[in-house]
């Protein structure tokens, strides 16, 4: 099928090293000069399709990571004194939850180090979609599984996606799937399949609730093997009503309905848009893409491609105006100043206290993202992070850090450093990838004439500085 | 872009509100933003500014406070206000049960679980109120969950992603220091969540500011004065300021700033409250002495910028263990014994500072804890507990229903008291303001004053 564009394209002449730097932001998470350099070279086609080009990628498991028959540990037991119980159960949580760090960071260093930075992104953006809590889950194995199901889906079809989630077991979990039965059910799943992963609020009845919440029963966990399991004898073989239509519906067939009503992609596209974009599309643009989004039956990587080479997507009102996400501004960070690894359990400490913990968001509706990220104490934060990377700082509320595999050399190359001027315009491409006003070139130029210090403290003081403003948390 | 100054940049003032920055900064907006003169003539003024005294800042004096204590993990209510009369008490509970003539009696059914001993005074002195049988309609028993849906305040079959308090924030407190509201936890609890947040979070507060390792020449450093400089709205440099550049910067409206203008403005709240919270940290010593416990030190704090008049509304200090699934006996009596001698010591406190007629206490939980004990000496997840408020002006007695034992749901308590009807007597009795816009509809306000 020809994907006919709908969007007006930038023009290929205007393509240019910022561009190529905005793309790599929002496509992924930011690079090195050498990442936007090649991204550059690319030409503006060249350069979309290389980041939607992504082949199949599994993360790794976490060490000792397998499904846990549920049955098998009661039955286990209950034949223990009530001390061992107590104390075997704790160690199953200790043994949750080091399975969970170790998951967190293998996907943090993923990001960093990924030559397909958008199949990442897109993950963390079905993550937060699909908004699932290892709180509730309490079993990484799940949330290991989702993850990737997040991933190898990222770049391929939304409807898929969908009918995959519905027998998730993470998702099962975490809105009571199992709960839901034909004589006492649980709407918690069908709520929250049309409120937030389709069609949006308003856009439902509660009837269409009641009955969708009938064809999801029977769907269950096998408990020893923790896979999904359809059990027909519990599922409500009954003839139900689901927006206008009539049939014994079961969960495959409530999907489909939905995905046939164009506000599902409409919902879907404008959310992608603010993600991916910014908040403020112009008229018609997001309505457009929607329709062309439906009639490919949801195919996201040409809605992706088409987002991506559109004028509206380098525009003013694009560029430089999203409020960097925790997860954006740490790998982001490490790109920039070329860390070599976000590995280390500091930075998951970090994460909580910028307001992201992966595999955790704050409930089902995800990640408010924008402002909401920002208060004066996350950004205060965020300035003392900046130090303790770059100068391994002390910083309070955690252990001490120094950003691994960081050069100063590298960073503030010592040629540079008897010209302040080229230096801060160097650091400025390599940290802010965009113009800054003069006036805050000023301010940092003025602070090497002032600064009294040894050659890499003043360095690392200007990098920090840098890092320490407003415009920093922007990409 | 050079420019010839060559002295120790130098500043000392400390701001105390936007209002006040804004003020001071605009009589020396002739200068121009290239010459760190201009900050030098700002911070001047406001140094002056400062000489007024800690003491008469402008919200320090008048406002009622609300200080909100989390007993994180379901508090026992059972064992904390005890119904030592009722049989079925003491048959669901035979190793957990207080015995009745240990009980300090608050009537001729109900009494406080003996660790409490320093609530019982102030029960007696009029300072204390118990609201009984607390709770909401279809109680979740997850503390993920049900925490959540008391610092949402949604229905129970409703997600929400803003607090209750980041919602009066929003809807009462717009242009207000950012320090309207202050976490002694380090984080921000989700009660303050908002769409644009407000109130700040730290668990010290030399942990509540930019940390520069570089140090201090004259009052500031080089690193620190080139800092505050990047870190402040555009308008506030000489010529662009205009009569709607001010009015956009005093005014509410931070929901409707682009994202750059938000940034520079919630980076000079950051700096204005760090200054302020420091240097009441510096000024303001405990007045009297606090017990040795991570809640007591969290209340001394609170205690300390109550004196030093930062301009807050609502403090808010958690206290966790409260899961006692196992062993219950120690462990829970020891909390109670924390908790009643901190809210002890912080009375004393107010009322050497003369504050106590200032501020109201509230304490809550996610939920109270099964009727019958388990097998493992411990309670599990259970339903409605008991609240308690306290200040100088708080409705003090015994309040709401005693819970009935013979009448369980699912083995839990049934709730008398709907606790957003409390955040509601909160809202409108104590800090004067409609609660309908903050809970979402009408709930009756509890008389908590």
């Amino acid at each position: 099928m020809v994907y006919l564009q709908v969007l007006a394209p930038l023009n290929d002449q205007r393509w240019s090293l910022y561009h190529a730097a905005h793309l790599l932001r929002r496509a992924g998470f930011g690079g090195s000069p050498d990442q936007v350099m090649l991204l550059y070279k690319d030409g503006l086609r060249g350069a979309v399709d290389r980041l939607l080009d992504a082949p199949p990628f599994t993360l790794p498991a976490p060490e000792g990571l397998a499904p846990r028959d549920q049955v098998a540990l009661r039955q286990e037991a209950a034949d223990l004194p009530e001390a061992e119980r107590l104390e075997r159960r704790a160690m199953l949580r200790r043994e949750e939850n080091r399975q969970i760090t170790q998951l967190r960071s293998a996907w943090l260093q993923r990001m960093l180090a990924t030559p397909h930075p958008l199949q990442e992104k897109l993950t963390l953006f079905w993550h937060g979609h699909f908004a699932t809590s290892m709180v509730k889950v309490q079993q990484c194995y799940h949330m290991w599984m989702q993850n990737n199901t997040f991933r190898s889906h990222a770049l391929g079809n939304f409807g898929e996606l969908v009918a995959e989630m519905t027998r998730d077991p993470a998702m099962m979990i975490w809105l009571d799937v199992q709960q839901n039965s034909e004589r006492k059910p649980n709407e918690n799943f069908a709520r929250e399949l049309m409120e937030l992963f389709t069609l949006g609020e308003g856009h439902y009845t509660e009837e269409d609730i009641r009955e969708s919440a009938r064809a999801f029963t029977g769907y269950r966990i096998d408990s020893s093997t923790q896979q999904f399991q359809f059990i027909s004898r519990r599922h409500d073989d009954g003839l139900k009503t689901f927006r206008q239509q009539k049939g014994r519906f079961d969960g495959d067939d409530i999907v489909r309905i939905l995905l046939e009503d164009t506000q599902c992609a409409e919902f879907i596209t404008g959310k992608l848009w603010r993600f991916f974009v910014n908040d403020r599309p112009a008229p018609g643009t997001v309505e457009s893409l929607a329709r062309r989004f439906h009639r490919s039956g949801y195919e996201l990587r040409p809605l992706m491609r088409e987002i991506f080479l559109s004028e509206e997507f380098y525009s003013k009102a694009a560029i430089g105006t999203q409020i960097k996400s925790p997860v954006q501004w740490l790998v982001g960070t490490a790109a920039a100043v070329g860390l070599d690894s976000l590995e280390a359990p500091e930075y998951q400490s970090a994460l909580r206290q910028m307001g992201q913990t992966l595999f955790q968001p704050p409930n089902v509706k995800g990640w408010d993202g924008g402002k909401s990220w920002i208060s004066t104490s996350t950004l205060l934060f965020r300035y003392n992070l900046a130090g303790a990377i770059v100068k391994g700082t002390n910083i309070p509320g955690m252990r001490r850090l120094r950003g691994s595999g960081l050069s100063l050399d590298d960073l503030a190359p010592p040629e540079l450093r008897t010209e302040p001027s080229k230096l801060i315009r160097y650091l400025t491409l390599r940290l802010y990838q965009q113009q800054v006003p003069e006036k805050e070139s000023a301010s940092f130029f003025n602070y090497l004439a002032n600064r009294d210090a040894a050659e890499d403290e003043k360095m690392a003081g200007l990098i920090h500085l840098m890092m320490s403003t407003p415009r920093y948390q922007l990409a | 872009m050079s420019h010839d100054h060559t002295s120790e940049p130098e500043f000392t003032g400390t701001l105390h509100t936007r209002r006040q920055f804004l003020r001071t900064s605009m009589l020396g907006a002739a200068a121009s933003w290239t010459l760190p003169l201009f900050l030098e003539k700002t911070f001047g003024a406001m140094d002056a500014a400062a000489a007024d005294s800690l003491i008469q800042t402008a919200t320090g004096r008048d406002h009622p406070i609300l200080v909100v204590i989390q007993l994180a993990g379901g508090n026992d209510g059972l064992n904390t206000v005890v119904p030592y009369t009722d049989d079925i008490y003491h048959r669901s509970r035979p190793r957990l049960a207080v015995a009745a003539d240990k009980i300090l009696r608050i009537d001729e059914h109900v009494g406080l679980n003996p660790a409490l001993g320093p609530l019982k005074s102030l029960y007696d002195d009029g300072a204390l109120g118990i609201i009984q049988g607390v709770g909401y309609p279809n109680p979740n028993r997850s503390h993920f969950r049900s925490t959540e849906i008391w610092q949402t305040a949604v229905d129970a079959d409703r997600v929400q992603n803003t607090g209750w308090l980041g919602r009066y924030f929003d809807n009462y407190c717009q242009g207000e220091d950012a320090s309207v509201g202050v976490s002694m936890a380090g984080d921000i609890p989700q009660a303050f969540a908002a769409p644009v947040p407000r109130g700040i979070g730290f668990a010290r507060p030399e942990d509540y500011r930019w940390v520069n390792d570089e140090p201090p020449q004259g009052s500031a450093s080089v690193s620190e004065f080139f800092f505050r400089q990047l870190n402040q709205p555009d308008a506030i440099d000489g010529e662009e300021m205009s009569g709607a550049s001010i009015s956009g910067l005093t005014g509410p409206a931070m929901d409707e700033l682009g994202p750059m203008d938000f940034l520079q403005r919630t980076a000079l709240d950051a700096q204005l409250s760090s200054d302020k919270v420091l240097e009441i940290a510096r000024k303001f010593k405990p007045a009297v002495s606090y017990p040795n416990s991570r809640l007591a030190a969290g209340l001394s704090l609170v205690g300390r910028m109550i004196a030093g008049g930062l301009p807050t509304r609502v403090y808010y200090v958690s206290q966790g263990g409260y899961d006692t699934h196992a062993n219950q006996a120690g462990s829970h009596e020891r909390l109670l014994g924390e908790l009643a001698e901190a809210m002890e010591a912080f009375r004393r406190d107010m009322v050497a500072q003369g504050n106590f007629s200032r501020v109201l206490m509230m304490t809550f939980s996610e939920f109270g804890r099964r009727v019958s004990e388990n097998a493992n000496r411990g309670t599990d997840h259970g339903a409605a507990a008991p609240m308690f408020i306290m200040g100088g002006k708080v409705n003090a007695g015994l309040h709401g229903t005693r819970p009935d034992l013979g009448k369980l749901d699912r083995g839990d308590l049934v709730h008398s008291v709907d606790f957003r009807n409390v955040y509601s007597g909160v809202l409108e009795k104590w800090l004067g303001v409609k609660s309908a816009p903050v809970l979402g509809r009408e709930f009756k306000p509890f008389p908590v004053v």
